[in-house]
């Protein structure tokens, strides 16, 4: 991994702070459309084959929140906004104009009146009513969408092309979250459906595909809809997509995945192996990295499970006693960056805490010593009979946790890893029954450390016991003013920081590769997956 | 002594059993690092002097690995043979000495139990009771069982009508004697060859049972666990697969030749 490759075709820079603060600016500049470029695009094959790592388990993308899922989905349902990956600028798609009141508490869209769905029904102000009501009404079963439409009310129709979407309290997320494939828009036949039987055969959408075939296990089959004329400003071309059919096979061996890129039986495949970047560095293959935003890898504590767990000065010096750069060396992306914050550092509002996270496995010791912590006999602490030891609950990145193990033992820190799979997971999450988890969540807003650590989140995966910082997490979300919110998304960071809430490990980067006669593969704001310019060169 | 001379397969395969069960044992006079510990700027490094087996993405020794890794290995394949043979023996012995309907119901459940592939029924085993070395011992146990009550009973049955026997029960032992005194002794042999020829399908069964993540808790180095490790590495560090996964079919062909010959194969 010390042999960085060259070609990356996205920088794994993160996005401008500054420019993805413009994010909430953007609020009230509807309306100026960027016209496509008039490129004469044509792809030289039909069929492209994308192999995916994992089943998709639910294709609908309104309630799916497995990234597999939402890159298909995306491809299959439009939004009524977009959001520009590189600005952080949102702009118009289904709806042409948009606009939030001062509190954000009530947004006008208004539509574009050309936009059918496949089966023919036309996009009017009472289906994306239909839609919204549906969404909310499923609450935790959608939690995604439960959290971008958090204190929905109500969608007031004004005409077929107008409406306002109200909410009880100030929502600083959901214009965002209009951009994504969460929210976005299917058929009124499809809002009715149960589901369950959405997840199994999927919606009808307005986007440049249609789903084919689903079978679990196995594959997911979309093909592109012909008279599909409405893409976002930030698309290369306009008219149909490029390709006829994608096809995407469940390939859960990694191995197999990059054999099959290399033998050329697939033409994109999904996240390529870091240890395997250097591989494809070549003119045959292209790599498409791009950082996760939201809460970094790491570990994250419920104090309720573990007196070992509750002490501060235990995760203190675990904190110390982990060391992010040599993690990042050795379970990272090629160029990626060391975790910092409870944020990752392509994240809107990030403050790194790098100094006060920087590794000083001596000052931990001492931390330790302090707290009444002795070095036993078997090299693990104890204090009053109780050795030094909690358990970690993951369901993927075993390697950073086996690091951060080795690392934590060398101050007598025993820490066991407990792998389990998604279900295991979240099932831990729902009975509390975990001294600390291990993962991170990727959101494009920085309120994804509300998401995580405030004890009011139905969603929260931590159980912490810091007053302060949940006002602030409280407060943050109610503001419009973006600069005060920020001071306050920099403030809980420190918060975290000081009072270790959040052991953050490693920052995740996608890798995808791709044979080099792809072209067309974009990233949107949220780092999911854009075919619909996706095209193969002779 | 001749004999032993004339089949050097029998004297390799004692010499690898002997040092694998050296290597259970004594894991600390064989190893060269900690097998723990990694040295982050050495990963991924191929086999050399300094790394027998060369090292894995986090640095640590692959050698010592394997070396730590025969304990959870090998003392689980044994747990999981005593498991058997415990559970076999005991269904066999009251099967083959009560008789009647007894031994139909019991010889029918077994029937049942053999026709489920071993590895299915040591998955449904270890799915409830958890992961870890001890279920995954108990699973293959029980995935073993079946074969062990069958051969026991047909042993008891075939003792049972002995002279001696007879000659015991008309003296007035009582019945638990006689079966601990006289039937379970001279029934053994069989059941104790099967047991041998086991313990190298039991190291299989437990190495694919922890490839497939139910064994030891990470950072354990079972042997199935660091196959299944090496696999995302096959392309850019063939050893980490290849390696540990020679030492298995090393050790089970060492043992499955030494079993063979307990039964009285030449």
């Amino acid at each position: 991994m010390t042999n960085s490759p060259r070609r990356f075709r996205r920088a794994l820079a993160p996005l401008g702070a500054v420019a993805v603060i413009s994010l909430l600016a953007a609020c009230s500049s509807g309306g100026d459309t960027t016209e496509p470029a008039a490129e004469d695009l044509t792809s030289a094959r039909d069929t492209l084959i994308f192999a995916i790592k994992e089943d998709p388990t639910c294709i609908d993308p309104q309630q799916t929140t497995l990234t597999t899922s939402l890159n298909i989905g995306r491809q299959v349902v439009d939004s009524l906004v977009d959001q520009d990956p590189e600005t952080g600028e949102i702009v118009p798609w289904l709806a042409t104009e948009f606009e939030a009141n001062d509190d954000l508490t009530s947004f006008d869209f208004t539509l574009r009146d050309d936009v059918t769905f496949s089966d023919d029904t036309a996009l009017t102000s009472d289906v994306v009513k239909a839609n919204f009501d549906a969404l909310f009404a499923l609450g935790r079963t959608a939690s995604l969408a439960s959290q971008y439409l958090a204190g929905y009310t109500d969608t007031t129709v004004t005409d077929d092309t107008h409406f306002t979407v109200n909410f009880s309290a100030p929502n600083v997320v959901f214009l965002q979250g209009a951009s994504t494939m969460t929210l976005g828009l299917v058929a009124e036949a499809s809002t009715a459906a149960t589901a369950e039987e959405r997840c199994t055969t999927g919606v009808i959408g307005s986007g440049p595909f249609v789903f084919d075939s689903y079978t679990p296990n196995d594959s997911v089959v979309i093909t592109a809809r012909s008279g599909y004329d409405w893409p976002s400003g930030l698309r290369e071309h306009t008219g149909d997509a490029l390709v006829s059919t994608i096809e995407f096979p469940i390939i859960t061996e990694n191995g197999n995945r990059t054999g099959g890129l290399e033998s050329g039986e697939y033409d994109i495949i999904q996240d390529v192996p870091y240890i395997d970047a250097a591989r494809f560095d070549s003119d045959d293959y292209e790599l498409f990295s791009k950082a996760n935003t939201g809460v970094p890898n790491g570990l994250i504590p419920n104090i309720n499970h573990s007196a070992v767990v509750a002490d501060s000065a235990v995760r203190h010096a675990i904190l110390l006693g982990t060391d992010r750069d040599e993690i990042n060396d050795l379970t990272g992306a090629p160029g990626a960056a060391a975790a910092s914050s409870s944020l990752t550092s392509s994240t809107t509002g990030f403050v790194s805490q790098g100094d006060a996270l920087a590794y000083d496995p001596d000052a931990a010791e001492e931390l330790l010593d302090d707290a009444g912590w002795e070095v036993g006999s078997d090299g693990i602490r104890e204090k009053d009979g109780q050795k030094l030891s909690f358990v970690v609950t993951a369901f993927y990145a075993q390697d950073v946790l086996e690091v951060a193990q080795m690392q934590l033992k060398k101050i007598g820190i025993d820490m066991q890893i407990n792998i389990t799979d998604a279900g295991g997971f979240f099932g831990a999450i729902a009975s509390g029954d975990y001294d600390f988890l291990a993962a991170g969540l990727t959101r494009t807003d920085p309120d994804a450390l509300r998401t995580v650590f405030s004890q009011a989140a139905a969603s929260k995966w931590a159980i912490i016991d810091d007053a302060d910082l949940e006002s602030v997490l409280t407060e943050q979300a109610t503001l419009n003013d973006v600069d005060a919110r920020m001071d306050l998304i920099a403030q809980a960071q420190e918060l975290i920081t000081e009072n270790a809430d959040f052991i953050p490990l490693l920052e995740t980067v996608q890798l995808h590769g791709a044979s080099s006669t792809i072209e067309g593969f974009e990233f949107d704001s949220a780092s999911r997956i854009q075919l619909y310019d996706v095209r193969a060169t002779s | 002594m001749k004999t032993l001379l004339t089949r050097p397969g029998m004297i390799v395969s004692a010499l690898i059993v002997i040092a694998a069960l050296a290597l259970t044992f004594a894991p600390q006079l064989f190893a060269t690092h900690d097998p723990y510990e990694g040295i982050p700027a050495d990963q991924l490094q191929p086999p050399s002097a300094a790394h027998w087996f060369g090292t894995d993405a986090l640095g640590r020794d692959l050698y010592s690995r394997v070396v730590y890794g025969a304990f959870l290995s090998l003392a689980t394949a044994g747990l999981a043979v005593v498991v058997g043979v415990a559970i076999g023996a005991v269904v066999g012995l009251v099967s083959g000495f009560i008789g009647g309907r007894v031994d139909f119901v019991l010889m029918r459940i077994v029937d049942v139990v053999i026709a489920v592939p071993s590895i299915l029924l040591s998955l449904i085993v270890v799915a409830g009771l958890g992961f870890g070395a001890v279920p995954v011992a108990i699973g293959v146990g029980i995935g073993a069982a079946g074969s062990f009550a069958r051969v026991t009973r047909s042993q008891v049955v075939r003792v049972r009508t002995a002279e001696y026997v007879e000659a015991a029960r008309s003296m007035g032992v009582r019945w638990p004697a006689i079966l601990v005194r006289h039937v379970f002794p001279n029934s053994a042999r069989p059941v104790i060859a099967l047991a041998a020829l086991e313990v190298g399908t039991a190291i299989l069964a437990v190495s694919a049972l922890s490839f497939l993540g139910f064994g030891a808790a990470p950072p354990a180095p079972e042997w199935g666990a660091l196959v299944s490790y090496g696999r995302d590495f096959l392309a850019t560090a063939w050893w980490l697969s290849v390696l540990p996964g020679a030492v298995i079919l090393v050790v089970v062909l060492a043992v499955n030749r030494l079993a063979r010959a307990i039964g009285g194969e030449r």
